[in-house]
């Protein structure tokens, strides 16, 4: 135990780090003086002064923890203002992202030639890599959210007056929040394709020439998702208008994309080049992977629909 | 008292009781200005026990919010942040103090 630095100095720096740098030299020398104080007090009882000193940082806790509290951080990662959205969005991505990546996973490696431990022994690893890169990504964007977006807003403040004038179902805000996250991840999937790419050898899925203007065009056609069901959240209900603009917003960037597809304009050229390298004369990949992605796009298309439908039925209904 | 006995057993009820009652004792001990220890010792005679580590973030919050105002006094050997009560912390005070009254006023009438 025979360190130069003293307890106390060890424990102040721990709290020091993990407080803003704008508090930080106050924070310490305050705590600096309340353990002196604190220390002071003990021996003037008789304490022994290692023990005292001891005693005294074992009282403060945890510096993490010490220091999350001087500052008023939250001390979790998603709190109880997230965690139903967060878990909703993680379980919708995972029930979509997980069977769609192994399959063309296994696709992929069935038209390269393999048999069936091949085709399995592709998907599993498909299935980790992909189910790691969604959790934790949602689990990210939660987090910002919550350490961005939980200031100020305290029960303290809250009065009755704050309520919304319209009545806000739980499930329609984390509808909102879900297709915020939903939109922010997707774009940060399409940017992170566009700059570093995927996997060990860095492979761009998506064509380069979509920058900027077919991606613009996109973007802007997810922020009018955004913004439609950010007034469905705010109105409380969906109205025939309403639907109209979020099922159009849906068919122009599916159909958009299926049109791409079928022009062999979304897929970058060096994947499409290395799909025709590894199509033989009974099977052409290229196609086969077309037909695959039009399924899959028309599938959530069909989805997507489905789900405005039987909004807007309910809220015609009420 | 004869709590006591069962301290251990309700502690996290008594700290969630307790933990409005300390705001309102700090507000007033510190209309005279105090720090942290000063104040720790002072809230332990006057009946309100608590720990540094819920006293020291409690104080920076009430600072934050307007309800103390703050000075270091470099005068002494060892520079210490005292703290005082605002106009703003007295009222807050005056408020908490008719508040424990009514709820311990209408404790008394619980069946």
């Amino acid at each position: 135990m025979d360190t130069d630095i003293s307890l106390a100095e060890r424990y102040i720096t721990a709290v020091s780090r993990s407080v803003p740098a704008a508090d930080r030299a106050e924070i310490s020398a305050e705590l600096r003086a309340s353990i002196a104080d604190e220390l002071d007090g003990r021996l003037a009882a008789g304490e022994e002064h290692g023990a005292a000193e001891y005693a005294v940082i074992a009282e403060l806790g945890d510096p993490i923890a010490y220091a999350a509290s001087l500052s008023g951080r939250p001390l979790v990662l998603i709190g109880p203002r997230y965690y139903a959205a967060w878990l909703r969005l993680l379980r919708l991505l995972l029930l979509i992202v997980l069977p769609v990546s192994a399959l063309i996973a296994g696709l992929v490696r069935a038209l390269g030639g393999g048999d069936v431990g091949d085709v399995i022994g592709a998907m599993i690893p498909a299935i980790i890599t992909s189910g790691v890169h969604v959790v934790f990504w949602a689990t990210l964007a939660f987090a910002v959210l919550e350490r961005t977006g939980s200031t100020g807003d305290t029960v303290l403040d809250w009065t009755p007056d704050k309520l919304p004038r319209t009545i806000i179902p739980s499930a329609r805000l984390s509808d909102l929040i879900g297709i915020v996250v939903m939109t922010v991840l997707l774009i940060g999937a399409v940017i992170w394709d566009r700059t570093i790419g995927w996997g060990d050898a860095h492979v761009h899925v998506l064509a380069p020439g979509l920058w900027p203007w077919v991606m613009a065009a996109w973007f802007a056609l997810l922020a009018i998702g955004v913004v439609v069901e950010a007034i469905v959240a705010v109105r409380g209900r969906w109205n025939a208008l309403l639907a109209a603009v979020s099922i159009t917003a849906s068919l122009v960037a599916m159909i958009g994309a299926i049109v791409l597809i079928w022009r062999g304009a979304l897929l970058a050229p060096d994947l499409m080049a290395q799909m025709q390298a590894a199509s033989g004369p009974g099977h052409d990949v290229v196609q086969i992977v077309n037909i695959v992605l039009t399924a899959v796009l028309g599938g959530i298309l069909i989805g997507m629909l489905f789900d405005a439908y039987r909004k807007l039925g309910r809220a015609l209904d009420a | 008292m004869v709590l006591n006995m069962n301290e251990e057993e309700f502690d996290g009820h008594l700290q969630e009781l307790r933990r409005g009652t300390i705001v309102l004792a700090s507000l007033r001990l510190l209309r005279e200005p105090g720090y942290g220890y000063s104040l720790l010792e002072q809230l332990s005679a006057a009946g309100f026990p608590t720990d540094a580590n819920t006293l020291y973030p409690l104080l920076r919050r009430l600072e934050k919010q307007g309800y103390l105002t703050s000075e270091w006094n470099t005068e002494e050997a060892r520079p210490r942040k005292f703290y005082r009560t605002s106009d703003a912390g007295l009222r807050l005070a005056d408020t908490l103090i008719r508040d424990v009254q009514a709820i311990s006023a209408a404790a008394t009438k619980l069946p």
